[in-house]
Formats: structure tokens, C-alpha cells, sequence
């Protein structure tokens, strides 16, 4: 148990047992820490709230919001791995951890994963993203590797495709943007501009340090005390979108070379005050509600397998953020606008017909299981913990939504989400080859 | 703990594991036999078919709708290639028996589905019924036909092919779109037959406890006639050839690189030497390929290396600029030439080691990750943990290390790239 002086408040999730300790730190960083007993590993992940949509912001005493290049978080992700003397990943070379980092539309995450020499890591981890370095000559060269990674991208059908759909969905919200920017856009970066992202968003304030698995909160306190500068409190606001609740447009294509065509058939979810998350309860629900639509024991699914109209990739989901979210179907398809119209006739129908207590028992017994099994696994858990702590949702609250959602609570759902003059369909057709 | 495989009938090894950490069991059952053309399809289908085709649950969707039921059990299907051979897979996860809402015995009941979808489905006339064999047919053919959409798995492949050709290495584990258009049945059913009498077979259970599943397969492959287990292929006998350079082109913005080496028989005997040499070479964010062509020169995004021990394959891919192909292959040539000539500081070999034990040493956290652990080891006369694995890098020296770069040689350099005209240098 942590000790006396510290301030740790324990959370437990009580169908599956899993705590985690919560505190504050001094410098104003929330730390979590989950011990899981009997396990070799640990994970860490330092996160910051600042992701591909952030280029638009207000800072403390702005009154007009300041604009950045598409990709900029994404591009000092990579250049927080450079100090002056020496990189991240040569310092980790000596502990063993395996380590690396990703930016999402709304966050910006370094993590590293060990067996051994945990505190060393940790103070690696803590201390290089905490000392910014950057110089022309250094930011010139993550330009041509950047470059690269956005060709690479360029050649994803399956990444083409999502890009595709949020840019057929959304007029204004950065959502749309692809979160490594383009080879233009990040041809803009400085280490001015740089500077000034790092200063505005790696404020302890604004970030959270995650740990789980063969670890105690006092020994990730006692390197958090020694490695954590203390700052300044300065806020930052996202700016909100004043997003039109209809797409941009029905439909979007693009050749590439694929053997068959790929589609992502997405709603999207109108946030009406263009940047808060959905609760725990809602994204329960929108799982709930996605297994009973188009789930393998689903009419809907059998129906376009029997008719040779889907295949294994088929798959669907739900993903939100600040101010933008999205239901989204896809996979391979000879004949994608069949299967986008048998989604759209089934939703109609289940607003006419209902969804039957068995369907939603067994979909929501379906929904726990993948809650409780999510437990296993420390990046999960540190990534959950993480992700969870900036939409505003308690640690575990997803288990327990899932074990007491009530069928209004998804039928809801049902009636307010998937307006026809909120669907698109992105497709990515075979180019020959 | 030193796990132990227990036979259940000739050919046929258990494993269990109890472990009360995770919040899952899994149950892994791997058919293994020799990956070869003629008959790669036909088994390939299986694992798929089986899984729909329960006589338990002879519609898809009541089988879904128990295992929803079941708290969101997942039964999986997959076809994997170790070396030489194909290892059909079938896999049923489900929460454990203390996290369900009422108490229900889940465990069992999910081991127990999985052990009848192998040898129990439902026949119709003596055989698969059609519909399902046509239905996954035609999900198995555009399996193969979108291996294409991802083109740094693409062109690793292409370059295995190119350099493993002749050998059951080079086939594709899920067949081929004529072998697979061509099954019928008939053929599938012949084949399940065929696979239940002559597959080695690999079983992992984890879980709280084991219960009565080790026992039921124990039976039921007892039952199985005439079972007469194939040998795998363990090593394939292998003549130094040319290097064989080629370029494919498609509509894409970026080259990818694929240069493929080669161990000759025993040469890649020295596996803990090989793992450190190829972690060394390319395997980590701190490997020289990492530091020199993609941070130095700034020619990629990625660039690394990875050794295949079944195969005795070494890969190193890198997506590139056409334009700086070259560069980058004369980049890498020289950083392994620097490996061969050992090159290289202790510092790098303990970097190499110490992240390598740290992969070692986390893979008991992982429930799929252990379990393919172990079923990577069905060519091993013994196994070994993890641990062991780890335990193993201390005693590898500079000059085995030095060793296991000479034992293996270049002789395919697959290039995709674009189109004459079309991207170059964009």
C-alpha cells in the first residue's frame, strides 16, 4: 500500500477486482498506477492532450485562436525523441525497454514496455519529454522521414479509406486532416513553431503519466518526485467547431491498387457542442447497438455473407472525440452500395420492429466480455486509463456500464444517431494492376 | 515453472498452463502438417469451415448468438506457416468462470465447443454441406486476392518466394485462388480426414484450471482411424544459388525494398547468436540499420531486419523513394558487411541483448503470445520458456555472433515500385 504521506486514493472495479491508485502530483500531473499482481512486465505511458485536431487552439488571455500546420503534433512526437547530447531510444538501448510513441487526433502518447530496471526507464521516459531540443538542421532531416511515412500512408487503401470517409463527413472539424499532415504542411514546421506547441500542451496540467502491471505507486512516486519539473499552470482550450450537423458529401472514391473494392460506410455522430466526449454509458450503448445491427449473430451479417456480399474483413465500430464521432461499417466488397443500403434498411427496421430482449441480453453479455477480457493486458489497461482520463470517464467505468446498460439506453441511441443526411460511403476501387 | 507436453495420443501434445492472473482461458489447437501446393488449399479451408460448420450449432448465427451469450466468447480461425509447414488453428477465448455476472461455468463449455467443431460438424450426405464449403471458398479466395492491399506484407512475400523457391517456405499458407476454386466437398471433407489422421497436432490450454478438456481430447483423437502422424519438414536441404534481383510495378507513391538472405542447412543451427546478430542488425529503434539509414541519412521511415528460425530467412525491408533505392540498398549492404567483419561495439551487443530478454521476458503476459510461443516449438524436440529463451542470449559470444552473419547470404532483392513514369520522384 502507498505510504502515509502520499496521497493516493484507491479505485476498484468491483465485477473484476482491478484497481488502480489516482493521485496528483505536486507539479500538478495526475499519475495512475495499476498494479496487477503476479505479472513479469510494465507499462508506462506518458500522455499529453494534444493530437492531430489541436491546430487550433486558445491559450491563456487569447482572445483570437492561434492556427498550426497540419501534422505539427505528430512531427514533435518524433523530434522528442532527439535532446542535444543524445536520443531516447540510445538511452533505453541500456535499460532493455521497448519503447515508442503515437499521435492520435486527440492525444500524443510516449510509452515504454519492460521486465527490468523499471525506475531507469521511467526517468528516462519523464525526463526526455520533458526537454525539448530542436534546431533547422534537426527538424530538415525529420522532414525527409516524415516524407516518408505520409508516402507510405499514401499506398494504405485501408488508411485512404478512413481519411476518405472523414473528409466526405466533415466541412470544418480537423478530424478530417490525416494526422501525419502532408508533405507540404509539415514542410512549414520551425523549431519556432515547435517550441511554441511543446510550451502550450506538454504542461503538466495538461498531461497524465499511466503504469500498470509489476509495479508499486511508491516506486513510480519516488522517480515522478525526482524527474518531474514543476510549471507554471496555463490553460488551454480547445477552440470549438462549429460543425454542420449533414455530411460534406454522399459519396467519395479513389483508385488504388486493391484486388476488390474497399468501403467504409460511416455515420456521423452530431456533438452538439462541437467538443465534449460521449459518457461511458453512451459508448457501452453504441456497442450494444453495433452487435445487434450488424454483429456475426446478426440478421444483417448473415444475410450479406449468404449473398457473397461481405467476407472476413467485414467489421464495424465506434469512435469519438472532442467535437467529432463517427459509426462506421466496412471491409471488401464486390458491390458496396448494396451492403450500404441493407445497413441503412436495417436500421430502419430495427427503429420499426425494435430490438428484442434476447438480442440485446446477449449483446450486452457480449459487450462485458470484451470489457473484463480488455483487462488483461498492461498496455491496455495503461492505454484505457490513459485515453478514459482525458474524455472525462473514470478508470473501469466501461465494465460496469456494461454490466448494468439498459435497453433504453441503446434504443435511445437508435432513434437519435444514423440520419440518412449524416451517412457516406467511401470507397477505394481497383486502379488494375 | 517448466511446462510440460503430455501426450494425449501419438502425435498429439498438451499443454497446460494454470494461471489465475488473466481474465480470460484460451484454448489453442494447432493441426500441423507440411505447407505444400498440391495440398495447402484444401487444408487451409479448414480451420474456417470447421468453425462454421458445428453440429453443435449447425447455423452460424445460433452459434454466435451462444457465444454472445457465453459473455462474448470468440472462437478464431487462422492458417499460420512454420518453415516448412502449415499449422491449421482454431482458438476459443472466453472470460473466466469468476467474472461472469451469474456464475455460469463458461470455460468448460467454450473448450468443450471447440474440441466438437474439430471432430463433430455437421455432415451432410457424408460430407460438407455445400453452401458453407462455396461460402468459404469464396472468403478464402479474397483472403488471398487482397494480400496484395498491403504492400509491405506483399513484398515481403514476393521476395520470400523469389528467394525460397522450390521449398514448402515459398508456398502460401492459405493456398492458391485455382487450388482453392477447385475444392469441392468432397475434397474438404477427404482433407479434414486426412488432417484428424496425419497431423502432428499442438494443444495449449490456459486457464484457472484444466478441467476435463485434456482428458476429451484425449478421446476423441483416440478415436480418430487409422492416425499415423506425418513427420514435418524441419529443415529443407538447400544449394547456394545466384542472387536474383527483381522489380515489380505497381500504382504506388513509394518503392519498398525487400532484400532476402538465406541459411544453408545447419548453418542458423545457432538460433540465440542468429536472434542477437538480427537484433543487432536491424531489429530495434537502436539497431544499426535504424541509427544509419533511416536517422543519419534520413532516406525511410522504416528500415529493419527480421530473422524467421523456421525458415532460416532474413528479411530486411524498407520503403523508400525510388529514386534513393540504391543508396538505401548500398546502405544496407554495408551495415551487414560491418556485422560480418565484426564491426560493431560490446555496447551494441548489450543493447541487442538486453532488449531482446526484455521481449523474452514479457511474452508470459500475453496470453496469445504464449500460446504461440509454444506452438512455434511443435518442430522442437524439447521446449523451452521464455525465460530459457532469455537465459540463452548471455552465453552468445562476439564471434557466434560474427558466425551466424557469414552462415547466411543474399540471394533476392525484391523491389515494388511505381509505374515507369508515374509518381518518380514526387
Amino acid at each position: 500500500m502507498p505510504g502515509s504521506n502520499s496521497h493516493w486514493q484507491e479505485i476498484c472495479e468491483r465485477h473484476t477486482g482491478e484497481c488502480c491508485f489516482k493521485m496528483v502530483h505536486p507539479t500538478g500531473l495526475p499519475i495512475f498506477v495499476c498494479p496487477k499482481k503476479g505479472y513479469r512486465s510494465s507499462y508506462a505511458v506518458f500522455g499529453t492532450r494534444y493530437g492531430s485536431i489541436d491546430t487550433l487552439f486558445y491559450t491563456t488571455g487569447d482572445d483570437k485562436p492561434t492556427e498550426l500546420p497540419a501534422g505539427i503534433a505528430h512531427f514533435l512526437e518524433h523530434k522528442l525523441f532527439e535532446n542535444e547530447d543524445s536520443d531516447a531510444f540510445s538511452r533505453y538501448a541500456k535499460t532493455g525497454a521497448s519503447a515508442n510513441a503515437y499521435t492520435s487526433f486527440d492525444r500524443t502518447a510516449y510509452l515504454f514496455n519492460c521486465t527490468d530496471k523499471f525506475e531507469e526507464s521511467l526517468h528516462i521516459l519523464l525526463d526526455f519529454v520533458q526537454t525539448p531540443y530542436f534546431t533547422e538542421q534537426t527538424v530538415r532531416k525529420e522532414q525527409g522521414i516524415i516524407s516518408q511515412e505520409i508516402r507510405m500512408g499514401e499506398d494504405s487503401p485501408s488508411r485512404r479509406v478512413l481519411f476518405n470517409l472523414l473528409r466526405s463527413l466533415y466541412h470544418k472539424h480537423p478530424v478530417q486532416i490525416d494526422i501525419a499532415g502532408t508533405i507540404d504542411s509539415i514542410a512549414q514546421i520551425t523549431p519556432e513553431l515547435l517550441y511554441g506547441c511543446y510550451n502550450t500542451f506538454y504542461n503538466p496540467h495538461n498531461m497524465v503519466l499511466v503504469v500498470s502491471g509489476n509495479v508499486t505507486p511508491e516506486q513510480v512516486l519516488a522517480v515522478a518526485d525526482k524527474t518531474l519539473k514543476p510549471s507554471d499552470f496555463s490553460s488551454v482550450e480547445r477552440a470549438a467547431i462549429d460543425e454542420p450537423k449533414e455530411v460534406v458529401k454522399p459519396r467519395i472514391e479513389q483508385n488504388m491498387p486493391v484486388a476488390s473494392p474497399l468501403f467504409y460506410y460511416g455515420y456521423k455522430d452530431y456533438i452538439p457542442d462541437g467538443k465534449s466526449y460521449r459518457t461511458p454509458e453512451q459508448l457501452v450503448a453504441a456497442g450494444v447497438l453495433l452487435e445487434v445491427i450488424a454483429g456475426r449473430s446478426s440478421q444483417l451479417y448473415n444475410r450479406l455473407m449468404n449473398q457473397g456480399l461481405i467476407n472476413s474483413s467485414f467489421s464495424f465500430d465506434y469512435f469519438d472525440g472532442p467535437g467529432y464521432g463517427v459509426w462506421i461499417f466496412g471491409g471488401e466488397s464486390a458491390n458496396p452500395d448494396a451492403v450500404a443500403s441493407s445497413i441503412s434498411d436495417e436500421i430502419a427496421r430495427l427503429r420499426t420492429d425494435g430490438v428484442s430482449e434476447d438480442a440485446f441480453e446477449s449483446a450486452r453479455n457480449a459487450l462485458y466480455g470484451k470489457q473484463v477480457a480488455s483487462l488483461n493486458d498492461v498496455d491496455n489497461v495503461s492505454d484505457s486509463l490513459m485515453i478514459d482520463y482525458f474524455a472525462g470517464r473514470p478508470p473501469f467505468s466501461a465494465v460496469e456500464a456494461a454490466a448494468s446498460i439498459s435497453r433504453q439506453a441503446v434504443l435511445k441511441l437508435l432513434d437519435t444517431c444514423f440520419d440518412e443526411s449524416q451517412a457516406s460511403l467511401s470507397l477505394i476501387l481497383p486502379s488494375g494492376h | 515453472m517448466q511446462p510440460v507436453r503430455h501426450p494425449l495420443a501419438e502425435g498429439v501434445n498438451f499443454l497446460g498452463i494454470t494461471d489465475d492472473r488473466f481474465k480470460t482461458a484460451q484454448l489453442t489447437v494447432a493441426l500441423l502438417l507440411p505447407l505444400q501446393e498440391q495440398t495447402a488449399s484444401s487444408y487451409a479451408i479448414l480451420p474456417f469451415l470447421l468453425r462454421r460448420n458445428c453440429g453443435e450449432y449447425p447455423d452460424f448465427s445460433a452459434l454466435q448468438r451462444r457465444l454472445n451469450q457465453l459473455y462474448g466468447a470468440r472462437i478464431l480461425a487462422d492458417v499460420i506457416r512454420i518453415g516448412s509447414n502449415q499449422a491449421l488453428i482454431l482458438t476459443a477465448v472466453s472470460i473466466d468462470d469468476r467474472f461472469a455476472l451469474n456464475r455460469e461455468a463458461i470455460t468448460q463449455q467454450c473448450a468443450e465447443l471447440l474440441r466438437s467443431m474439430i471432430f463433430e460438424p455437421a455432415f451432410k450426405d457424408g460430407h460438407f454441406n455445400d453452401d458453407d464449403t462455396e461460402l468459404e471458398k469464396r472468403c478464402l479466395v479474397e483472403l488471398i486476392q487482397s494480400e496484395i492491399n498491403d504492400k509491405r506484407l506483399y513484398s515481403r512475400q514476393r521476395c520470400e518466394q523469389i528467394l525460397c523457391e522450390g521449398e514448402g517456405y515459398a508456398v502460401n499458407r492459405y493456398g492458391t485462388i485455382d487450388g482453392v476454386g477447385a475444392l469441392t466437398p468432397e475434397h474438404v471433407t477427404n482433407a479434414w480426414k486426412r488432417a484428424l489422421q496425419s497431423a502432428q497436432v499442438c494443444i495449449v490450454y490456459q486457464a484457472t484450471s484444466c478441467g476435463a478438456i485434456a482428458d476429451n481430447l484425449a478421446k476423441s483423437f483416440a478415436a480418430a482411424a487409422g492416425r499415423a502422424p506425418t513427420p514435418l519438414i524441419t529443415a529443407e536441404k538447400r544449394t547456394i544459388k545466384n542472387k536474383r534481383e527483381v522489380v515489380e510495378r505497381l500504382d504506388v507513391n513509394q518503392a519498398k525494398l525487400v532484400l532476402g538472405f538465406k541459411a544453408y542447412n545447419s548453418a542458423g543451427d545457432d538460433i540465440a547468436a542468429m536472434r542477437l546478430m538480427n537484433a543487432l542488425l536491424g531489429g530495434t529503434p537502436h539497431s544499426l540499420l535504424f541509427k544509419n539509414v533511416r536517422e543519419k541519412l534520413s532516406l525511410c521511415y522504416y528500415c529493419s531486419s527480421s530473422y524467421d528460425r523456421f525458415g532460416r530467412v532474413l528479411l530486411i525491408d524498407s520503403g523508400v523513394d525510388e529514386q534513393n533505392a540504391k543508396k538505401a540498398q548500398e546502405q544496407i549492404i554495408k551495415q551487414y558487411d560491418a556485422v560480418c567483419r565484426g564491426d560493431f561495439t560490446d555496447g551494441d551487443i548489450e543493447s541487442a541483448r538486453t532488449s531482446l530478454e526484455n521481449q523474452f521476458r514479457s511474452i508470459e503476459d500475453h496470453q496469445s503470445s504464449l500460446a504461440t510461443w509454444y506452438i512455434g516449438q511443435s518442430l522442437d524436440n524439447n521446449i523451452s520458456t521464455p525465460a530459457q529463451a532469455a537465459d540463452e542470449l548471455y552465453s552468445v559470444t562476439r564471434d557466434r555472433i560474427v558466425n551466424a552473419a557469414r552462415s547466411i547470404s543474399l540471394e533476392a532483392v525484391y523491389m515494388l515500385a511505381a509505374k515507369e513514369g508515374e509518381h518518380a520522384g514526387k
